[in-house]
């Protein structure tokens, strides 16, 4: 009777994430389908309730570059109204996924995208419930954190047909793996996330500060006496430089991603703070509004300070300027959201204030909402 | 050879093969958008579109599909009000036919140009076959401006191949300059282009 027991308390947990995960989704898609009703799909401006095309509702914008690898692969063909864009700028392992789920179970592009994004995010939303307690906070906070995730604002993409909900999984298994010393488990992760999203190689700093705090420079500086614990470090750059030499042998040109993504979309680095300082006092709102909220998370990601989770802080720091590294500030809000420990933090800090977090949770469903709108409608607040 | 030593070998190998990688890419790596806009370039100067003497070619809004294939390099998408040119240089290559057999005209019509404070008169330069035909200069607040040239025989072959080069003096970014989020190198606002035979007064 015992392990029924704890079945039970187990799958309790479990239960009401699905159940929270569930009911998030449902909010979103009716917001999605009362948009198209209300404004038109944007391509077409039909007014449709079409069950069987749901799925279109999570797939615009980046989407189609997606779907253009899943139906013909790469190619080096550019955009007719924008030259230099190529489909180069996405990486390999969402839409080879996409394609996987695709044969087995014989469903369009589109779906089986939409059931890879939701899978993943479901799979993540279950581990970060366990890292939670793997850095010994409480139940609660997991359930907490797993909430801000499901409702935070522009959470919808973790649905749609990008690859958020596949980079959240693989960083979370990867972190996970890694506090519970399992290092191949880890490093194998991060190399499918440096294959998910260039920014996914920066696993090594994590992973390096989890190491130095936990075995001090030993295995640094005697790396054949103690190599297991390096395997992370290892092994995290290897889906990216996979995907370089596929980009060599196929363009002779390794750097094809930042190559297309600099002549098609204009992506080029500066000093984040003059980049944010551009954003802040650019004349697009939008530019405003994605540099403000991700500043919030930044924000936000100092209450990881507050329980020792150093190696988490430094790593969403590090990200952070990378991103902000951007002159565009183009979907900033979007790349900060795939930090999941900036939530665990927020929930940690608000356990004891329910009122606080409710409010909080309120006004994250709340803009999330009115991004889902954009999103539907074609909004470029929403990319 | 034990589990420690396997472990050893495959990290020494994964460093060595990332930094070959590294080294290799380095050296042998090449833009390959650069290398596919200079072979586009190549081949429309090789084998330009064709160009009906006396044809007025559009640069404004949606109906300059016909005036693209003449676009080798420099040129932005079109707008309302004709195509700037982004960059140093802007480049349109045609054949004409029929193949002139005396002196043409050229007449540019430039909306407007980028200036700014720093640099109130932009300047352009107009080559036909590497020849200098033309020269304008445009200040802050001018009206759009009629640019007529004469293309000389001596500058034209008989296949009718003609390369028109536009010599942008200060190309610049509205982005640099703070004036908005543009980043293109801004220069002419090219309007509309004819070239014609020069009509030959009865004696």
């Amino acid at each position: 009777m015992r392990w029924i027991v704890a079945l039970r308390s187990r799958l309790g947990p479990y239960a009401r994430i699905l159940l929270i995960f569930l009911a998030s989704r449902l909010m979103l898609t009716v917001i999605g389908v009362l948009t198209l009703a209300n404004f038109g799909d944007p391509p077409t401006q039909d007014h449709w309730l079409d069950w069987d095309k749901l799925p279109h509702l999570y797939a615009r914008w980046d989407s189609n570059w997606y779907l253009s690898i899943i139906d013909s692969g790469y190619s080096r063909v550019e955009v007719a109204e924008q030259a230099g864009a190529t489909n180069f700028a996405f990486f390999p392992l969402y839409p080879l996924l996409v394609i996987a789920a695709q044969k087995m179970w014989g469903v369009s592009a589109i779906t089986a995208g939409v059931l890879v994004s939701n899978l993943a995010f479901i799979a993540a939303l279950l581990l970060i419930f366990e890292y939670v307690q793997a850095i010994r906070l409480s139940r609660r906070v997991g359930i907490m954190a797993v909430l801000l995730l499901c409702f935070v604002p522009q959470g919808f993409i973790f649905s749609a047909l990008y690859t958020e909900s596949t980079f959240l999984l693989l960083l979370v298994a990867a972190m996970y793996a890694l506090r519970h010393r399992f290092y191949l488990i880890s490093g194998l992760c991060a190399a499918l996330l440096s294959a998910t999203r260039a920014n996914g190689v920066f696993f090594v700093v994590f992973a390096a500060i989890w190491l130095l705090r936990q075995h001090g420079l030993r295995p640094l500086l005697y790396p054949w006496r103690h190599p297991e614990p390096l395997l992370p470090i290892a092994l995290a750059p290897l889906g990216l430089v996979i995907f370089w030499w596929f980009c060599f042998l196929t363009t002779g040109d390794a750097f094809a991603q930042a190559s297309t993504a600099w002549h098609g979309w204009g992506w080029q680095t500066d000093l984040p703070w003059r980049n944010l300082a551009n954003h802040l006092s650019s004349t697009n709102l939008n530019a405003q509004f994605w540099a403000i909220s991700s500043l919030v998370v930044f924000s936000l990601s100092f209450t990881l300070l507050r329980l020792k989770l150093y190696e988490e802080f430094i790593f969403c720091l590090s990200i952070m300027l990378l991103y902000w590294s951007g002159v565009l500030p183009n979907s900033l809000l979007r790349y900060s959201i795939v930090l999941f420990p900036v939530f665990i933090g927020i929930s940690s800090a608000l356990e004891n204030h329910p009122f606080l977090f409710w409010l909080w949770l309120s006004l994250c469903g709340l803009l999330n909402g009115f991004l889902m709108t954009a999103w539907t409608a074609g909004r470029e607040i929403s990319i | 050879m034990n589990q420690l030593h396997i472990m050893v070998s495959g990290v020494a190998m994964l460093g060595c093969f990332y930094i070959g990688s590294w080294a290799f890419f380095k050296i042998n790596s090449v833009d390959f958008i650069v290398v596919q806009h200079l072979a586009y370039m190549e081949q429309r100067r090789r084998e330009p579109a064709s160009y009906t003497l006396g044809t007025l070619l559009n640069f404004a809004g949606e109906i300059t599909a016909a005036t693209k294939r003449y676009q080798v390099q420099g040129w932005s998408h079109p707008e309302t009000w004709g195509t700037w040119t982004d960059g140093a240089v802007a480049e349109l290559a045609m054949r004409l036919t029929p193949a002139p057999s005396g002196p043409l005209k050229l007449m540019i019509r430039i909306q407007t140009a980028m200036t700014h404070r720093q640099q109130p008169i932009q300047e352009i330069d107009v080559l036909a076959n590497d020849a200098v035909i033309g020269h304008a200069s445009f200040r802050a607040g001018d009206p759009p401006l009629d640019l007529n040239s004469l293309i000389p025989a001596t500058a034209l072959n008989n296949e009718g191949m003609l390369r028109l080069v536009f010599r942008i003096a200060h190309p610049s970014s509205p982005k640099a300059l703070g004036m908005s989020e543009d980043p293109r190198r801004l220069g002419i606002l090219v309007n509309q282009i004819r070239i014609s035979t020069v009509a030959v007064d009865a004696p």
